[in-house]
């Protein structure tokens, strides 16, 4: 589903993403974690094919990226950090909008919306401007938009920052609910233990850039903190090949 | 890439006719087309056969508001609010959304000079009838092309400089000083300017008498081109993006 190997991305000669490979299959729910200015946004634009990488390979839902970057954009679903809308539209406006750029063909689109508005509580908010939303509706719109089109690969950057307790609460179920995660792959970037320990059946540890930890789950016991440390001090003591991989 | 284009166009288009800053520069660019118009009936009167050219010349320098607030928005909003890193993860090629974008922009911005031309064509005074040799009608054709080649190339920059400027605000200003200044050196001869400058009209006037001189519709058209080109590239690069958190 997705197979990344030696994606190298720099800004201004610092690389912020540093020869990461890995590979994840559907089904697997992988949550990236590491400190901020780690690459795990950058990360996350490389597989969306929002950014292009300097150089590696990478495939997603089996499409090159390098190559046909928007068959991959078609099989990907990505909710970007801060979940931006487009701000000159209502809420259905922004989920046909997104769909019509799927070229969904109406009927389905009609369904999906539909489907996607009564999975994530939206029908009373359909007829709301963007602009009216809390930052907790914003995050719910912008799922609602990226799984829409029900695609294979689902991507999700922070999606529980600048939330409330509640909220973010609310927002994590949904994500580890069966419409958002089961039969494709999700793979999500965050801050928050919590989502991490309940949404993930697999942890990677990126640490400037590279990636320094792939662990099945958060070892008990152990915050995100200290996951980062040890991965950092068990990447640091291998060989250099074998870093990053 | 053509249905995602028209997709892109058709929203950006309503968006456009829903927001305030398309009619608010529709009436600010139709005040100066009647203020232009009382002022070269005034100040210069010209025979009823080169009026058609004084018509194109008040349509060059009122629209260049106009031009600016319906182009200078697309993707500093988006930018701003960051939806524009939702439309690139859309399958939509670079140069569909900067096309798409565009189309709208252009469609508003000649939509609201046809209103123009009519605001300056009341002010102006009487144009008179066309003579036998269609010189007058060939004028204003020729005249009313390079006014929308004009309205493209205006268009084409502010997209560009909405994508470079952080703030749409920013983009209009920065569009409309260009515009001005390419309407001021085309339009050439206004009733405070030196007569022998690059004055489109007087090109126009030459193409009424058998000389056609299509320059100015192909600079603008050439402009157009680049600023298309040079705003899918800065599209391509992504550079907003390249920064890392704090």
């Amino acid at each position: 589903m997705v197979d990344a190997r030696d994606l190298v991305r720099g800004f201004g000669g610092e690389p912020a993403v540093a020869g990461v490979s890995f590979s994840a299959e559907s089904g697997e729910r992988v949550a990236l974690v590491g400190r901020n200015g780690a690459g795990k946004t950058t990360l996350l634009r490389l597989l969306a094919a929002v950014l292009p990488a300097d150089s590696g390979a990478l495939a997603v839902a089996g499409h090159d990226v390098f190559s046909d970057s928007l068959a991959v954009r078609a099989s990907v679903g990505y909710l970007p950090e801060g979940a931006p809308l487009d701000p000159d539209l209502d809420v259905a406006g922004c989920l046909r909008y997104g769909g019509a750029l799927r070229a969904m063909p109406r009927r389905r689109l009609r369904r999906r919306l539909h489907e996607v508005a009564e999975f994530c509580d939206l029908a009373r908010l359909l007829r709301l401007p963007v602009r009216a939303l809390s930052a907790g509706q914003r995050r719910t719109v912008a799922l609602a938009a990226a799984i829409l089109h029900d695609p294979p690969v689902l991507l999700l950057d922070d999606p529980l920052a600048a939330l409330d307790p509640v909220q973010a609460r609310k927002f994590a179920a949904m994500i580890a609910s069966p419409q958002v995660s089961s039969g494709r792959l999700l793979v999500f970037a965050t801050h928050d233990e919590a989502l991490v320990r309940s949404a993930a059946t697999r942890v990677l540890v990126l640490e400037r850039g590279r990636l320094v930890g792939d662990l099945p789950s958060l070892p008990p016991g152990t915050d995100l903190p200290g996951a980062f440390e040890a991965c950092a001090k068990a990447a640091a003591a291998r060989p250099p090949e074998e870093s990053g991989k | 890439m053509k249905s995602t284009v028209f997709v892109i166009a058709r929203k950006e288009l309503s968006a456009g006719l829903r927001g305030a800053s398309f009619w608010l520069s529709l009436a600010v660019s139709a005040a100066l087309a009647a203020a232009l118009g009382a002022l070269f009936v005034r100040l210069r009167p010209a025979p009823a056969d080169e009026r058609a050219a004084r018509l194109v010349e008040i349509l060059l320098l009122s629209t260049p508001p106009l031009a600016a607030a319906v182009s200078s928005g697309p993707f500093a909003r988006e930018r701003a609010s960051g939806a524009l890193e939702t439309l690139l993860a859309a399958p939509v090629s670079d140069a569909a959304a900067v096309l798409g974008k565009f189309l709208a922009a252009a469609a508003l911005c000649l939509g609201g000079t046809l209103v123009l031309a009519l605001v300056a064509a009341a002010s102006a005074g009487p144009l008179g009838l066309p003579r036998p040799d269609g010189g007058e009608i060939r004028l204003a054709a020729i005249g009313l092309a390079a006014a929308s080649a004009a309205q493209l190339s205006w268009c084409a920059c502010g997209l560009f400089f909405s994508l470079v400027s952080r703030r749409e605000g920013g983009a209009a200003a920065a569009t409309l000083v260009a515009a001005a200044a390419s309407a001021i050196v085309a339009a050439g001869e206004l009733p405070f300017t030196a007569p022998d400058g690059f004055a489109a009209h007087l090109d126009l006037v030459q193409f009424a008498l058998g000389i056609a001189d299509t320059r100015p519709v192909f600079a603008f058209l050439s402009a157009a081109a680049f600023f298309l080109f040079a705003a899918v590239r800065m599209l391509e690069s992504r550079f907003w993006l390249l920064r890392r958190n704090p």
